[in-house]
């Protein structure tokens, strides 16, 4: 039987996945990418709280090492 | 599977203040429902309810939390652990047989030489093993809460709190701590900020170069270049020239231009003195004439008025006459023939006896200019010979002067050149500056690509988090309500509210009055306008309702959690989670709070100084005991 925060959490995950899976820019990534994004993200749930520097050197570490956000196109005004 | 579990009986050794206290929650041998501990500040309340938090979720290693080990260490430890602390909780199935064989002892305890807890769960007289105890413990207390996930069972103000400021859809959500992204929200945020500041800080950069400056640099350097490489090309073609340049032999004849200059004069003097000296023809005969009375004197002939010429020896005159080169050789030849038998007028000769000494003179004069004259003519004729005459010194001099000319225009040429170089070399110089701006910029603005790019993902990722953060809420908030109207319904005396989830513009738990559809909103730090008691009623609905939910089958515990609902309203609470979880223990300092419940099953306890007094008037039992 899956606990109540698990149950939570998996809510909470299925709600972020699609979220990322639907935004403009992200959907620039391919669908690995995108889930190495979440994998990443959903790695903090329920742990204790992370070194926030950390946190910070592994999302700059993602974002700019290992997905390739040169596919990403900005509008151009 | 068990519904839910009442509590038989609790031991504790040695934790925070409490050193071996027993309590035993049964009456005649069977679980109550409702359990009030009662005591005045100080008296261990809190310990108690901790008691049950360490028994469930155990030490932590966080050292800020309250679990944390030199937190639960008993001062008369003065941080010196030299026993074990060990928490036992003994619960009976709902429905279990009251002979005890179905109860389930979940027993934790701390060995300080250890840094791990022991749990050991006994069902009846078995002892279960490790794996499944641990199964058990999360049976009946859930699972292990993060650090602000809060305890399901336990409602204190703190979860109220925490639980008032979800539902004013503040940052600090119960629901979405469970996800523990706050600190990857912080970092992406500060990832943000750091790359907005790079791509300002690119942005900074010269931005007033552009291409257009370029071109027109470029044009003027071409253009200062072309005028740079005529003025190169003119310089060359004069110092080329060979017009403007002086031979030796130039030099030579400048060398002499002077002296044969000078000789020249002399030469033209000369002969204009010569040419003045000369005896004309018309002079002649007064010469002749002078030369004969002369002649006559020198031989003493005096002079008739007339005489014949053959007296006169005309070749002698003529020789002397040509000895003396001053008389045109024709007049010689002329003399020659005279006839002697001519006559000849004495009457001239006469006349020209005064004019001997003027003819002297002059003849002198004459044949020293001669010779002067001569000499120049050699000197001259030397020159020639040597290539030096008047036209060619004239023109080596002319030569010279357009020399000088030239040199002067070449001077000047060149004093433009340095203007022209120095104007040529300064747009070069700006050019590169421009190029270099431009590469630069270039640079910059790929760079302002890379990072608005990433900010563009970070910013993505971060709206990501806020719409999940916003639609999950929304779902907890929707689930949350239904049990929360049940609760609120079954407890609320008035009946003139329920609960209600303001959707716009966000989420956020109200009260709506059911007749007018007006909305009244939790208070909360002296915010909101709902009343105190019905804010912390709708709390504490909330908190049963997310406890309800939560799985874990532990009796609640109310911590004093309703100070401002009203008495009446209280019993109904406290009845109706009585009655929806089983049983609960009621905790209070408020001696009429602790009897607030009369007519149900009931022991309140009080601890003065050492020794454990019962307020209840229906319980004789002396079960809890305060050592």
């Amino acid at each position: 039987m899956k606990s109540f925060h698990n149950q939570l959490r998996e809510k909470y995950s299925c709600i972020l996945l699609a979220e990322i899976n639907n935004n403009p820019i992200l959907s620039y990534l391919s669908e690995d990418e995108r889930d190495e994004l979440f994998s990443e993200l959903s790695n903090w749930f329920g742990t204790s709280p992370p070194e926030h520097s950390r946190v910070k050197k592994q999302l700059k570490e993602i974002i700019t090492e290992r997905i390739n956000y040169e596919k990403v196109k900005l509008e151009v005004d | 599977m068990v519904d839910r579990y009442h509590l038989v009986s609790m031991q504790i050794n040695n934790f925070k203040g409490l050193q071996k206290v027993e309590l035993d929650f049964t009456k005649n041998g069977k679980p109550r429902e409702i359990i009030t501990l009662f005591g005045h500040q100080g008296s261990g309340k809190s310990s108690i309810i901790l008691a049950f938090q360490w028994c469930a979720y155990g030490t932590s290693n966080v050292k800020k939390e309250i679990l944390y080990r030199d937190r639960i260490y008993p001062d008369y430890w003065e941080n010196k652990p030299n026993d074990v602390i060990g928490v036992l909780i003994r619960f009976r199935p709902l429905g279990g047989n009251s002979d005890g064989s179905e109860d389930i002892y979940c027993k934790r305890t701390l060995d300080p030489n250890n840094t791990l807890d022991n749990l050991e769960v006994t069902i009846g007289s078995d002892i279960v093993d490790p794996k499944k105890s641990k199964e058990y413990f999360t049976q009946i207390f859930g699972s292990r809460p993060s650090q602000n996930d809060g305890v399901m069972w336990v409602i204190r103000k703190e979860e109220m709190r925490r639980m008032a400021k979800t539902f004013a859809n503040k940052k600090d959500s119960y629901y979405l701590d469970f996800m523990n992204l706050n600190v990857p929200m912080a970092g992406l945020v500060e990832l943000n900020k750091a790359h907005k500041r790079k791509i300002d800080r690119l942005l900074r950069k010269d931005t007033s170069v552009t291409t257009d400056d370029l071109t027109a640099i470029i044009s003027k350097v071409k253009t200062q270049g072309k005028v740079l490489k005529k003025m190169n090309e003119k310089i060359k073609l004069i110092s080329d020239d060979p017009k403007n340049k002086l031979t030796t032999d130039d030099e030579n004849l400048l060398e002499n231009k002077e002296n044969f200059e000078s000789v020249n004069e002399k030469l033209n003097q000369s002969n204009e003195n010569l040419k003045k000296l000369l005896i004309k023809n018309d002079e002649l005969p007064e010469l002749l004439n002078t030369l004969l009375v002369s002649k006559l004197r020198t031989e003493k002939i005096s002079i008739p008025k007339s005489f014949s010429s053959r007296e006169i020896d005309w070749e002698e005159i003529a020789t002397i006459l040509e000895s003396m080169s001053i008389i045109d050789p024709f007049v010689i030849a002329e003399i020659r023939n005279i006839k002697i038998d001519s006559l000849y007028n004495t009457y001239s000769l006469l006349n020209s006896e005064g004019k001997i000494q003027e003819w002297i003179s002059r003849l002198e004069k004459l044949k020293s200019a001669n010779q002067e004259n001569r000499e120049h003519r050699v000197i001259i004729e030397d020159y020639k010979q040597l290539g030096i005459t008047e036209e060619s010194t004239k023109n080596v001099f002319r030569k010279k002067m357009h020399t000088l000319e030239a040199q002067e225009k070449l001077t000047s040429l060149k004093r433009d050149r340095i203007d022209t170089r120095d104007d040529f070399m300064s747009l070069r110089q700006e050019e590169n500056r421009i190029r270099s701006a431009l590469t630069s910029k270039s640079k910059s603005k790929s760079d302002v690509e890379k990072h608005s790019k990433i900010q563009a993902i970070i910013e993505a990722i971060t709206s990501s988090i806020e719409a999940a953060n916003q639609k999950y809420l929304k779902e907890m908030f929707d689930l949350t309500l239904e049990r929360t109207k049940f609760f609120w319904k079954e407890i609320d005396l008035i009946k003139k509210y329920e609960p209600y989830l303001e959707s716009e513009p966000s989420p956020e738990l109200c009260l709506l009055n059911k007749s007018n559809r007006t909305i009244r909103r939790i208070e909360i730090d002296s915010q909101g306008d709902a009343s105190g008691g019905e804010s912390q009623l709708l709390l504490v609905c909330t908190c049963l309702a997310v406890s309800e939910s939560s799985g874990a089958k532990m009796p609640i515990i109310l911590d004093d959690c309703f100070t401002d609902v009203d008495k009446d309203t209280r019993k109904k609470l406290i009845n109706v989670v009585s009655d929806q979880f089983g049983s609960m223990i009621f905790v209070t300092n408020d001696e009429d709070k602790a009897a607030l419940l009369p007519s149900v099953d009931k022991l309140v306890l009080t601890w003065k100084d050492t020794n454990i007094e019962s307020i209840n008037t229906d319980s004789n039992d002396s079960w809890c005991r305060w050592e």
